[in-house]
């Protein structure tokens, strides 16, 4: 991953420190990114009601470069609030932080902001949609043993 | 019985080594089963049961063998319309070189069977004689006819599950147990295939229908891949070794690493092991060698001496050379109805249309087909978060909830053959040991990636034909080495000059010594799973061995 990051192309691509991001409102980015990524809804509840901005950052601490490029990725998600919109990230309206994920996603490949936002958005489905709590708004009712699907041959229920 | 006495010491306890240790022990030979790695529980060991459950198959210390790949080969235009991509993801292989995506095995108790889908099948005898018909690969030494009452036994062991009017096979006996029903999902792909005029047919499956043999029957939970918690899938741990201990003869020692087979005069007359931090060497009248086809050669290249120093059985220079890999496709694609396709067996039906020898117009060696959205790992909330459903945010959420159970996916599994550019070698990297590790070459040659071509685009067109539109994943191993079954690094035959074993799976010159893996196939058949002939070539080696050879 630190070869990723180090091989992007640097102006405009990373955080130029202009707007700096302080420790204390990186959890704060988190889960507001998390939670744009994963919003709760009338069938199921939002990414950071099932603890995933933790489990990223407990995640981070066992995967080699990935405390940077997190460090780096909310950093990158806090200056293009603020330039984009003059407010912090975790204030702007859902199309807002929609439209700071989109030009994260935009940038070219093996840049800093598509990476982060392509990794941060993997995680935070795996840890999310790993969570039986999520299950029953897709049909699911527990993991696939003890019950099998002993119906399986049959049309699903709706 | 003792370790120090074994009349036959088994290295290695997958489909070769179980079923060779079963024979021999259901015969009063003394058997001592040395496994390097470890025991897998499936209760403790295996997760469907639990939250992480999608989790793949479970590592535990000394699960996987070292190997390392060699680079692989450049990529050009001309494979643009087979490689690996996702509409979440991109292309898979990035840049203009083949990837390695991995040998899939477990190094356990029971080997790769712990983690297989449960596949059951013969050889198609068409296949079994390319040399003299196409004058490609090599024929087999021995007939479907002589294998055909191994090949029955085997079925039996491990309770096969099929359909019985495969006219590719004929058989002797009907199956020891009655097919499975088609899952709905999978039935909707069989439709689009048989729309097109082809015949898929319930596959042959080591997954119980009924209760047998002290076990439960399979309740479909499609998590074949992960280990069986039930223990109904036929593995080899819950059936040949589990027998094989219940006679009294046959000991089992995992954890045990078989470093060197030590000669004297014409006979293998002991193994150089590591167990539990110190060496030690363990001596039998015959040893049977089933370690697979990677970590075979390796032993047997690393067992060099004066007396052979260019590899133990390897005067004819073919231990290493013609390996086979697991020539692969899927395509994966969204059915506008709700299937609830994360539900059943991985694979219940196969279609054999194309798997003859000459049945793909202007190629050599065929292939089959079957549903894959197991075999893809297409059946839980996570896959489908990651891999099919684009985006983020309420409507990704909203096309979750639309779209899961709707993947079809189905697979290609082709013949492959041959070339002189794929084997297996000695790495100058070293294991903890300080033996060289196994290094795979692996290379595509046109009619390779000409067979990947017809097995995606067939694939497709089956896919289309079931009623799916938008594609939405394909793999291919034109721009990724993948493999599960891996062949021919010591070919049978019987010239000494080009072969490793004789017909008997016996070295040529040093015969205590039998190998009984993959490694001895001369061909890799057209798609057919390689257990269950592993296991049938395996038993019949044994009784071979015993002197009563048939």
């Amino acid at each position: 991953m630190l070869a990723l990051l180090t091989a992007a192309p640097l102006y405009a691509l990373r955080p130029t420190g202009e707007h700096v991001l302080k420790d204390t409102d990186r959890p704060r980015v988190l889960a507001a990114l998390v939670d744009a990524f994963l919003p709760a809804d009338a069938n199921s509840p939002a990414g950071s009601e099932l603890n995933v901005p933790q489990r990223i950052t407990a995640l981070a601490r066992d995967v080699p470069n990935y405390p940077q490029m997190l460090q780096l990725g909310l950093s990158w998600l806090e200056e293009t609030a603020q330039n984009l919109h003059n407010r912090p990230f975790y204030d702007l309206t859902g199309s807002q932080k929609d439209a700071v994920i989109v030009a994260a996603f935009a940038q070219p490949d093996q840049t800093l902001p598509r990476v982060f936002a392509a990794r941060l958005r993997a995680d935070c489905m795996v840890f999310y949609y790993g969570n039986p709590a999520t299950w029953p708004s897709l049909g699911l009712d527990g993991p696939i043993q003890p019950h099998g699907y002993p119906d399986h041959d049959k049309a699903p229920s709706a | 019985m003792k370790t120090a006495s074994p009349d036959v010491i088994v290295i290695g306890s997958g489909a070769g080594g179980g079923a060779a240790a079963w024979r021999l022990a259901q015969q009063g030979v003394r058997v001592l089963v040395l496994e390097a790695g470890p025991r897998f529980d499936p209760t403790q060991d295996y997760k469907q049961d639990r939250p992480d459950w999608e989790t793949p198959f479970p590592t535990k210390e000394g699960s996987t063998a070292p190997y390392v790949a060699a680079p692989l080969q450049e990529l050009g235009p001309e494979i643009t319309d087979i490689r690996s991509w996702s509409r979440v993801g991109g292309p898979y292989v990035t840049g203009d070189q083949r990837a390695n995506f991995g040998y899939h095995h477990v190094r356990g108790l029971g080997g790769s069977s712990l983690q297989f889908t449960g596949e059951a099948h013969r050889m198609n005898p068409r296949a079994m004689a390319l040399q003299s018909d196409f004058g490609v690969a090599a024929d087999w030494p021995v007939t479907y006819d002589a294998l055909e009452p191994y090949w029955t036994l085997a079925e039996r062991i491990v309770g096969v599950a099929g359909h019985d009017g495969d006219p590719r096979c004929p058989r002797a006996q009907p199956y020891p147990l009655p097919e499975h029903p088609i899952s709905y999902a999978s039935d909707a792909l069989a439709k689009g295939a048989r729309r097109l005029g082809f015949a898929p047919q319930p596959n042959a499956l080591a997954a119980l229908s009924r209760p047998y043999d002290e076990r439960p029957p399979c309740n479909y939970c499609g998590g074949c891949l992960r280990g069986c918690q039930r223990r109904d899938k036929g593995s080899i741990d819950v059936t040949y070794l589990r027998k094989a201990v219940a006679t009294g003869y046959c000991q089992i020692e995992t954890g045990v690493e078989a470093l060197k087979l030590l000669t004297n005069g014409s006979r293998v007359e002991g193994v150089l092991v590591a167990r539990g931090g110190a060496q030690d060497v363990c001596e039998a009248r015959s040893f049977v060698l089933a370690a697979g086809a990677i970590q075979s050669p390796r032993l047997l290249l690393n067992s060099d001496s004066a007396q052979s120093p260019d590899g133990l059985c390897n005067e004819s220079g073919q231990v290493g050379r013609n390996f086979m890999e697991t020539l692969l496709s899927t395509t994966s694609a969204l059915h506008p109805d709700a299937l609830g396709s994360h539900r059943g067996l991985p694979v219940d039906w196969v279609m054999w249309d194309f798997n003859d020898p000459d049945a793909i117009p202007g190629v050599i060696g065929g292939c089959r087909f079957g549903p894959a959205m197991a075999e893809s790992d297409l059946v839980g909330p996570v896959a489908y978060a990651t891999r099919i459903i684009d985006g983020w945010g309420a409507d990704h959420k909203r096309a979750m909830r639309a779209n899961f159970g709707r993947v079809l996916s189905i697979a290609g599994i082709g013949e492959s053959l041959p070339n002189a550019r794929s084997f297996v070698d000695l790495a100058e990297q070293v294991d903890g040991h300080g033996l060289p590790v196994a290094q795979i070459h692996s290379h595509l040659d046109p009619m390779a990636l000409a067979r990947l071509r017809f097995m995606l685009e067939t694939g497709r067109t089956i896919i289309e034909a079931a009623g799916c539109s938008a594609l939405v994943e394909e793999f291919s191993s034109a721009d990724a080495f993948s493999s599960t079954h891996v062949f021919g690094t010591c070919r049978m035959g019987h010239d000494p000059a080009t072969s490793v074993v004789d017909a008997f799976c016996r070295s040529h010159r040093w015969r205590n010594l039998v190998i009984a893996d993959g490694s001895v196939f001369p061909s890799s058949g057209g798609g057919e799973s390689p257990g269950l002939t592993i296991q049938a070539l395996a038993l019949r080696a044994m009784d071979a061995l015993m002197g009563d050879r048939p």
